[in-house]
């Protein structure tokens, strides 16, 4: 029977709020002001989990953020945390909860036969084990035995949107130094901010005895909570501090927030400085079975006992290294436990007066001493000390020392020092606008971080609260376990023990870094923050190496674990990644149009029910006009005296030459010389252009032109703009697109003469400006007709009217692709070059600057063997896929030369053609083997262009 | 591949676009006239009657204002058709290039006495706070869409690029559901 009871009086919690819950499948009750942990305490349950790697039963071992332990499946309504942390969350009525590493029940987990064989399988055991055939095979099986909680795959938990605030100074953690700090902070009128991750403030002056400003600690609490409240300080409260990024953007998770069907939202604080009092985390102590149900913090103990009226032991060993477990003791020994403790301090190290004043309360103390090992399977029996002594025990109450928390200083670039008299970490050099205050700086006494967190808060000494209750050591290096035969656990979480890291350092891992990595230390989702400091201890001891020398691993955000969900906020759905939309996209959805995302682009890939109707759109394009939206192209202007001189730079293809009214294809390449674009160039004016670039790559083209554009020329002299969203383009192609737009009546002459292929003017549409561009992707002759976005539906519906039919991407693609067009990115790839695409000429004849022109003539550049652009036209009518490898047998060994690029049934041919970067190019000439995927397929290299090589269509 | 407009949920009809609910409410609208302006836009604000050219946290006119984009950028809006007519578009002999995007726009006004709060769960940023000098942009990041944001009171407006107008306001829509719940902070104070 456990040992766990509620008191009848005391407490914070509301006895007359009885609030009904489930764990396991046995239903249990509790009260409001319980946290979850709290209740399963009460309720008497000991083994909340099972570890990690051996299936250990396991208890709740802390009260705070740390909890490696106690972390169950959650279900409250529609909200499903698979991995709640017991002692952050607080009791709801109806919460469902289960273990989550057991199979069966925590009680009774069918795997607990695995601890067993724990001698076989140590740390590492796994990389040295399945290696053959391979890791995969044995890895779905492992990673079921382990893991954490399960995400429930149909689940679609969201999040409220992200929050976002200023402030002059942010406070965070609301215990005796950051409440004194948010009061110092806020009394000259200074926009304050203090965040808590518990419900209520005061953290340890909610059940440690203290006395401030003649007040007990938790009076004086409300007090300053009154104060802080009127001053307009904003409390966020349930808020965790979990990052500190550059410019003093901190993240919060915030929990219980009622309009996020998680339970959370993030809030993104900027202020202008930051006070950390996070205080510190409570050292476990190492002896033999340290994991058994029953072994706890000393601290928590005294938090379930104060605070939630859980009395969890009637024989209580408190163990200790320092003066902080004494008032733990004292605790227990009122609530009528008999009472153990055992200093592993020598006499002449303790307080008189504090030894005194247990052993006047009736508890008997051993000094010199430590436990050797916990006696019981399933929840503490007895200890055995060092001296030989058994004490029969229901709770071991331990504490090693204290660490700092100094995961946000540490986020911040802050250096922690080790403090060899603390046995623990402290804050090193001051990071700037970053102050750390309390015992999270390593100060111990109550009424020093009072003033401490007053002054780095902006006040004066004389206007901290006073505390008269002196303490002398609240922290010590915790003593090592010696040579025990049974195992002693470091990390809990990660099932880490003593004989790991010996067995780490016997294989030389005796770095941090590489003992975290080796044996999982720290890595579990608390962090590390009950076992790092013990596992550096024993490290250095281990490998007779000085503590201080070794480092520590990296504090990388966040502090605790914070859900997906969470992270993404409303960022779900539609809003995940938002796409364009073209300004006649609803035109588009009566033309019965489907969609495809293109580059960012959401764009009709075909008219009518199926595919199908690709085809057709192509026998439309080259025997009669087919419509086609190319709004999503770049318009993006160029204007100055020096736009020519900027696009020249900019271009491959040199554009100064270009005549006002005219239109010019080009190029841009990367500073490695690859191709990064293509497109048009039209002049309107001599120191106007529109650069009219690929969909996809307008936001790059706009940048590249901007950021040359404030590189090498003069800022005055030449701007860009990109117009992009202001026009609708509709393209009409085809052998009838002339009449169709003649019928447009847009206010230009049309003659060939007057306006050949590549020729741009500009007139109106329904009295509005237009610009019409005499452009073609499909290799017809065609226009490309801009007018203002709004009536962008007008004009297609006028085209539509005229008789051109519908044009989608896919078709687009087929013709292009028969012209031999190229689609940059997809027919190029991270090497290729102009003169891998037949475009030698600004490259052989260019004296000019250019982005990527000495890139052009490297060796590399100049290789015979380059890939090159072809045409491949496959034998037989077996489309060949996209990706598939051409290659070639020399001595009986295949070799790849390189691949397909683009394929399609050509409409025209009745044929499969294909585009592909083919070593050697065109020089290689005739047949040409490829593979993919072990299907081998036949073809001739040919040249890329398919169709109509004169370009006599485009005039047609 | 599936149809992904049945995923995407088409542009809304912006003649109808409206949140009106206590405490908020958003409209779209089309600006008459948005130009990018560059250069010696001194001389171009002169001729329009000495306007100043604004940052996100400074006041101006509903009816035509000059948003400043960079130092040498600036938006100008106006609702008048008789600024639809400049000189010219393009390169001018005073230095300054002129370059129509009034239909490359979408506004959303934001007001009531909920507007600070829903702007504050758009960006990390101060709206309410006082100009932080002359060369603060109007341009930024809002919802993680860019926008242009200029303080029309009583309340903001939101220029977007009209591209991304169906995803501000589906963000919009959300965000304005979230604050017409409860607020937070009050439920989870003890």
């Amino acid at each position: 029977m456990s040992s766990y009871t509620r008191t009848a009086q005391g407490g914070a919690i509301d006895r007359t709020k009885r609030l009904k819950f489930t764990f396991d499948g046995g239903t249990y009750e509790g009260f409001a002001g319980d946290t979850v942990a709290s209740a399963l305490l009460a309720n008497g349950i000991r083994i909340v989990g099972r570890s990690f790697k051996y299936h250990r039963p396991r208890g709740v071992f802390s009260a705070g953020p740390e909890e490696p332990n106690a972390i169950l499946d959650l279900r409250h309504g529609t909200r499903h945390d698979p991995n709640a942390r017991a002692t952050l969350e607080p009791l709801a009525d109806g919460v469902v909860l289960r273990s989550i590493h057991a199979s069966g029940t925590a009680d009774r987990d069918r795997l607990a036969f695995l601890d067993g064989f724990a001698r076989f399988i140590p740390a590492a055991f796994y990389y040295k084990t399945f290696m053959w055939p391979k890791w995969s095979a044995y890895e779905h099986r492992i990673r079921s035995l382990a893991g954490l909680g399960r995400v429930d795959a149909a689940g679609r938990a969201a999040s409220a949107a992200h929050r976002h605030a200023q402030a002059d100074i942010c406070v965070v953690g609301a215990g005796p130094s950051g409440l004194t700090a948010a009061l110092a902070a806020s009394r000259d009128g200074k926009r304050v901010i203090l965040a808590e991750e518990q419900p209520e403030l005061g953290g340890s002056l909610r059940h440690r005895e203290t006395m401030i400003d003649g007040m007990p600690g938790d009076a004086w609490v409300s007090g300053a909570e009154q104060s802080l409240r009127g001053r307009g300080v904003e409390v966020l409260r349930r808020s965790i501090a979990v990052s500190l990024y550059d410019h003093n953007v901190r993240a919060l998770v915030q929990k219980g927030v009622p309009e996020s069907a998680n339970d959370e939202r993030i809030w993104l604080v900027r202020a202008g400085r930051i006070i950390v009092a996070t205080g510190a985390i409570e050292r476990p102590l190492l002896f033999a079975n340290n994991d058994r149900p029953g072994v706890m913090l000393a601290d928590a103990a005294l938090a379930y006992l104060c605070r939630y009226a859980v009395k969890l032991g009637n024989r209580a060993v408190v163990a200790t290294s320092n003066d902080s477990a004494y008032e733990v003791a004292l605790a227990l020994r009122r609530a009528d436990s008999a009472v153990h403790l055992v200093d592993s301090r020598p006499e002449v190290e303790i307080d008189p007066t504090l030894s005194a004043s247990v052993r006047g309360a009736g508890i008997d103390v051993l000094t010199a001493a430590t436990i050797d090992a916990v006696i019981g399977s399933r929840g503490v029996e007895a200890v055995t000390l060092s001296n030989g002594k058994t004490i029969p025990a229901d709770l071991v109450a331990q504490s090693g020392g204290w660490t700092p928390s100094l995961h946000l200083y540490c986020h911040a670039k802050g250096k922690p020092q080790w403090d060899s008299l603390a046995g623990s970490y402290r804050p090193g050099a001051p990071v700037p606008d970053v102050d750390v205050v309390g015992a999270a700086a390593g100060i111990w006494d109550l009424d020093a971080m009072l003033q401490h967190a007053t002054v780095a808060a902006g006040g004066e000494v004389r206007e901290a609260p006073r505390s008269t209750i002196r303490v002398k050591q609240w922290t010590a290096p915790s003593p090592l376990p010696r040579g025990s035969t049974k195992r002693i656990w470091v990390d809990l979480q990660n099932d880490v023990t003593t004989s790991d890291i010996e067995l780490a350092v016997r294989e030389n891992f005796s770095a941090i870094e590489h003992l975290k990595r080796y044996t999982t230390i720290g890595m579990g989702t608390d962090q590390g923050k009950t076992s790092n400091v013990n596992a550096l201890t024993f490290l250095a001891a281990n490998a007779s190496r000085d503590i201080a020398a070794l480092g520590t691993t990296t504090f990388r955000p966040p502090y605790v674990p914070v859900s997906m969900a969470t992270i993404a906020g409303p960022e779900r759905g539609q809003l995940q990644a938002p796409i364009r939309r073209l300004p006649t996209e609803n035109m588009h959805r009566q033309e019965g149009a489907y969609f495809r995302d293109y580059g960012g682009v959401l764009r009709p890939a075909w008219y009518g029910g199926d595919e199908a109707g690709i085809a057709a759109e192509c026998v439309s394009a080259r025997n009669h006009a087919v419509v086609f939206d190319a709004s999503s192209l770049g318009k993006i202007e160029v204007i100055g005296p020096q736009a020519a001189a900027l696009l020249d730079f900019v271009y491959y293809t040199p554009m100064s030459s270009l005549a006002v009214s005219r239109a010019r294809y080009g190029l841009t390449l990367s500073e490695a010389g690859i191709v990064a674009d293509d497109g048009v160039v039209l002049r309107l004016a001599a120191n106007h252009f529109v650069v009219s670039c690929s969909s996809s790559h307008v936001a790059f083209m706009a940048g590249q032109l901007e950021a040359w554009r404030q590189d090498r020329f003069d800022l005055a002299q030449v701007f860009v703009h990109d117009a992009t969203s202001h026009w609708a383009t509709i393209a009409v192609s085809g052998p009838d697109s002339k009449r169709i737009v003649a019928g447009l009546e847009l206010g230009i002459d049309l003659d060939d003469s007057a306006f050949p292929h590549m020729s741009v003017a500009e007139g109106t549409f329904g009295g509005r400006p237009a610009r019409i561009a005499r452009v073609s992707f499909t290799g017809e002759r065609g226009y490309e007709i801009s007018v203002p976005a709004k009536f962008g539906a007008q004009l297609w519906q006028c085209v539509r009217d005229a008789g051109a039919a519908p044009l989608g991407i896919e078709a687009l693609g087929v013709l292009r692709a028969e012209k031999g067009y190229i689609y940059v990115g997809q027919d190029t790839d991270g090497e290729t070059m102009p003169h891998d695409l037949g475009m030698a000429g600004p490259r052989s004849k260019r004296q000019d600057s250019f982005i990527g022109d000495r890139s052009l003539f490297t060796p590399a550049a100049g290789k015979l063997t380059r890939k090159k652009l072809v045409g491949i036209l496959a034998e037989g009518n077996t489309p060949i896929p996209v990706g598939a490898n051409a290659i070639e047998i020399i001595g009986g060994r295949r070799r790849g030369i390189g691949y397909v690029t683009s394929s399609y049934v050509s409409v025209h041919f009745s044929h499969p053609i294909a585009l592909g970067l083919i070593e050697g190019g065109l020089e290689r000439g005739g047949a040409i083997d490829l593979e993919h995927l072990g299907q081998r397929y036949k073809a001739r290299i040919v040249p890329p262009c398919f169709f109509d090589p004169k370009g006599a269509r485009l005039n047609a | 591949m599936p149809d992904r407009g049945l995923f995407w949920s088409p542009v809304p009809d912006w003649s109808r676009a409206e949140i009106q609910q206590p405490g908020l409410g958003i409209t779209a609208l089309s600006p008459r006239t948005a130009w990018l302006v560059s250069g010696n836009f001194s001389a171009f604000l002169a001729k329009r009657g000495g306007l100043a050219c604004v940052g996100p946290r400074e006041t101006c006119e509903r009816d035509a204002y000059s948003l400043r984009l960079t130092p040498d950028r600036l938006l100008f809006v106006a609702q008048d058709a008789v600024s639809t007519h400049p000189e010219t578009f393009g390169w001018s002999d005073d230095g300054v290039a002129i370059t129509d995007v009034s239909d490359g726009l979408m506004l959303f006004d934001v007001t009531g006495p909920a507007a600070p709060a829903l702007m504050q769960l758009g960006a990390n940023y101060e709206f309410e706070a006082n100009p932080a000098g002359p060369e603060e942009s109007a341009s930024t990041l809002f919802a993680g869409l860019h926008a242009s944001i200029v303080r029309i009171l009583p309340g903001w407006r939101l220029h977007v690029e009209r591209p991304y107008a169906t995803a501000m306001w589906q963000w919009l829509q959300h965000a304005a559901q979230e604050w017409a719940k409860p607020p937070a902070r009050e439920e989870v104070s003890p």
